[in-house]
């Protein structure tokens, strides 16, 4: 008896088309790739080649115009509650506070509001947001207000989290903080967290965090390349094999 | 602004034309004597219709006009000096959050005093009332975009030494263009909803009649001809929809180019799909009448436009401008003595004027019927709050179900545009004709359904604009994390459309003021409909008693109410939410 491991997740034949007035616009084209438990997984690509399309059909935000989404080996058909997402603008809500943000999901997923509340506390902790649970999104820089959307994405416990660029709208020293904090948490496996899918433009940064990289061309929307990353971690971008892998992918991009 | 390309003949022609047309109207107004005093026995018929829709139409291009004036005028003066400044703005703030129509019934006592009982004193209310809805906040558009002009601007102008009418048309006027269009628009269904208003008014035992089509749909309605009402509220709702094709529509598009270009693409957005009340199927592009009808209307206006860059502008700007700096010493302390002197005149006639009021005021013995007016203006709010709260009951479920389905949002939102750009008065006749003589409905609830048609579509309006406004990624994470649909609509649909929702409610509360008079009080063949309230309060004192006294003190505590109600629960209501329900990314 042959042990096979079912994927976490899995695209089959993936087409996604949008209706424009100009017309139809494909921007992924039959893609099929499957996802391991485990995995932190970077799509990088140029712009317009899908990269947040193929986040938006894991979650299910979208469902594809053709082919198939397998989530452990069943297909998806609604929004899959397994995932979380994390997004570049951070996409709080202003009227409520930090507190509230993070327990959004999470009012309908536990009922009980002590429970509830132990949780957001506990990621609150996590993220490095003690003492700023009764502020608004307004009053935090942007580095705080994408660790409230990080801890808004962790407390629901998710088995998939999903990254939309979620680094570059902050600038540099922030966005350097906030992923060795990320890793950190990645790497803690005190966590159920342990799959990680994130869209990034930045190749630097797929190198410094992934295993996988899947490289999204343009016209056609395919996938490029998919690469394994064997560098030791903790990764140092100065160390000659980084720098070469970092070419590596610049070209098969370019 | 550049004129137009337009040839002298065809200059001279409108012109000539455009002279006859007053001509023709003065003799008409002064010796014609159309139906001038008693009411007109005969039946309404379909073939006055084409001339009552006229004359709606030529009064409304009159007043707009006027307001075109006034807002120039008096926006530049309040944004270029600080004195300005400080006495037209609050006035304007005052003004706008007046309901006008109480005032109809005074003007034509007060007109109709000046031009000793001629019919002329009616017309002169109408066109006045008119103008009282569309100037305000045309003003206020010149004023902000004066205002808004970005200091790098306005000093490249200045270095270069331009000055008076040349500054004006190179920089004033482009920069005012996008707001005052916008504004033009709701100037301009403001203006239909008052004029149709005043010819229903003027209907009735009073002895003044105003042609038009409100007067059309009125008479309709006495000889019970539903027909003849259909057909007058399609010719009208037709002249409407007509006017955004062929001028409000290419208009807005035309101020486009006048845009300060910083995040223009949000703001192409906002306005074309938001801001204007332009039926979504005119949006997709322009087309060759479109162009042609522009063509036309700039070759129709140029005069108008010469003339105010010819003499009206160069005596306002470059006179004064002329005397003050280049004048000589004499002439400059002359002219100074004399406007001053005139400003003094004025203001103490003003003052002297108020204090002979107050004192008329104030003297006893008072009328009865002041101690009725606490009860009828609280009774005329009720009825307002009333229909504002089934307006809301009805709009805030729809845009809760429609907020994530552009499509029939889209639809809804034209509903509303077409809704808000046509005076909801036209159908004040047959709601009346139907609800109270059909059906025999009481006046109270007639009254109700007459106010809601003219608050509602505001509601909508801002309402579905307020959802759409939400950000597609913060409606993406709330999706993302499985809320349902009761917790997406606590925590994201209505919060994010509560400003919006806020600010419908505050412009169809002022609508609604103006629809009360109407509603309250209507003259239905020789039979008087009214409820209890303010504005019947007001039509019984100007119709019946004709107390002067009665009037003021009617309209001053109408005023004082709404002044009140505006400043402490609107305001903080609007400013409160604005700041903690806005979206800033």
């Amino acid at each position: 008896m042959s042990i096979t491991t079912t994927p976490l997740f899995e695209f089959q034949h993936v087409t996604q088309r949008f209706k424009l007035p100009q017309g139809d616009l494909t921007v992924l084209d039959d893609v099929t790739f499957s996802a391991q438990e485990g995995e932190f997984i970077a799509i990088v690509g140029p712009s317009g080649a899908g990269k947040s399309t193929l986040l938006r059909l894991i979650n299910g935000l979208l469902p594809p115009s053709s082919g198939t989404v397998l989530y452990k080996g069943k297909p998806q058909h609604a929004i899959n509650l397994e995932t979380a997402m994390v997004f570049q603008n951070f996409a709080l809500l202003p009227w409520l506070t930090v507190f509230q943000n993070i327990e959004l999901g999470l009012e309908t997923r536990m009922s009980d509001p002590n429970a509830r509340r132990k949780r957001v506390e506990y990621y609150i902790g996590k993220v490095g947001l003690d003492g700023h649970e009764e502020a608004y999104p307004r009053e935090l820089s942007g580095g705080m207000k994408q660790r409230v959307g990080l801890a808004r994405a962790l407390a629901v416990e998710p088995e998939v989290i999903l990254m939309d660029e979620p680094f570059s709208s902050l600038d540099v020293l922030t966005s350097i903080n906030l992923r060795d904090e990320l890793l950190d948490i990645w790497s803690d496996r005190d966590n159920l967290l342990n799959t990680v899918v994130m869209v990034t433009h930045m190749i630097e940064e797929a190198l410094e965090l992934a295993d996988r990289i899947l490289i999204l061309s343009r016209k056609p929307g395919i996938i490029a390349a998919d690469l394994k990353v064997d560098l030791p971690r903790p990764r140092d971008k100065r160390d000659p094999a980084f720098i070469e892998m970092v070419d590596k992918v610049f070209s098969l991009i370019a | 602004m550049q004129s137009p390309q337009v040839s002298k003949i065809q200059t001279s022609l409108i012109y000539i034309l455009l002279l006859g047309a007053v001509f023709g109207i003065i003799q008409i107004l002064y010796h014609g004597g159309v139906h001038l005093t008693e009411l007109t026995a005969e039946n309404v018929t379909i073939k006055e219709l084409p001339s009552e829709l006229a004359l709606s139409f030529f009064r409304m291009v009159i007043s707009y006009l006027a307001s075109l004036i006034f807002a120039y005028f008096f926006g530049l003066t309040a944004a270029r000096s600080k004195w300005g400044e400080r006495i037209i703005l609050p006035m304007l703030d005052i003004f706008q959050s007046m309901p006008v129509v109480t005032f109809f019934p005074a003007a034509i006592a007060m007109f109709i005093g000046i031009t000793q009982g001629h019919r002329l004193g009616v017309e002169m209310a109408a066109t006045f009332l008119i103008f009282t809805s569309q100037a305000w906040n045309m003003a206020f558009a010149v004023y902000e975009s004066v205002k808004a002009i970005p200091s790098e601007q306005q000093e490249v102008i200045d270095s270069f030494g331009v000055t008076g009418s040349l500054r004006f048309w190179r920089l004033f006027a482009p920069a005012s263009v996008p707001r005052l269009v916008y504004n033009s628009i709701l100037s301009w269904s403001n203006g239909w909803f008052f004029l149709v208003a005043c010819e229903i008014i003027a209907v009735g035992r009073v002895k003044y009649q105003l042609p038009g089509i409100g007067n059309f749909l009125s008479r309709a309605a006495e000889q019970d001809d539903i027909r003849l009402i259909l057909w007058g509220l399609a010719a009208l709702i037709s002249l409407v929809l007509l006017m955004d094709y062929m001028i409000w529509r290419p208009a807005s598009q035309w101020a486009l180019r006048f845009k300060h270009d910083s995040n223009s693409s949000e703001q192409l957005h906002e306005n074309t799909h938001l801001n204007l009340p332009i039926p979504g199927f005119f949006l997709a592009s322009i087309t060759p009448i479109q162009l042609y009808a522009n063509k036309l209307i700039r070759a129709f206006f140029s005069p108008v436009v010469w003339i105010f860059e010819e003499i009206i502008l160069p005596l306002i700007w470059d006179l004064p401008h002329y005397l003050w700096i280049n004048g000589p010493k004499a002439v400059t302390r002359s002219t100074k003595i004399i406007s001053y002197g005139a400003l003094t005149f004025l203001f103490v006639h003003f003052v002297i004027l108020l204090v002979q009021l107050s004192i008329q005021l104030l003297t006893p013995p008072y009328p009865s019927i002041l101690k009725d007016i606490p009860g009828a203006i609280l009774v005329s709010t009720l009825r307002v709050v009333i229909a504002l709260v089934i307006s809301l009951l009805w709009i805030v479920p729809v845009t809760l179900m429609v907020w994530d389905k552009p499509k029939i949002r889209g639809y809804l939102l034209t509903i509303a545009q077409i809704g808000a750009s046509l005076p909801a008065t036209a159908l004040f006749p047959l709601i009346i004709l139907i609800g109270v003589r059909k059906f025999g409905g009481g006046m109270e609830v007639s009254s109700i359904i007459l106010l809601i048609t003219g608050m509602q579509w505001y509601i909508l309006f801002n309402s579905l604009g307020g959802s759409m406004a939400i950000p597609a990624d913060i409606a993406d994470a709330t999706r993302s994390m499985g809320l349902t649909k009761l917790q997406t609509w606590k925590r994201l649909v209505l919060p994010a459309s509560r400003p919006a929702l806020i600010t419908g409610a505050i412009t169809a509360w002022g609508g609604g003021w103006n629809a009360l008079v109407v509603s309250e009080y209507i003259n239905f063949k020789s039979e008087l409909l009214e409820v209890y309230g303010i504005g019947a309060l007001i039509n019984n004192a100007v119709y019946k008693s004709g107390d002067t006294r009665t009037i003021t003190y009617c309209i001053f505590s109408l005023i004082l109410w709404i002044v009140l109600i505006n400043t402490l629960l609107w305001k903080p209501l609007y400013h409160g939410s604005l700041e903690r329900y806005k979206f800033d990314g």
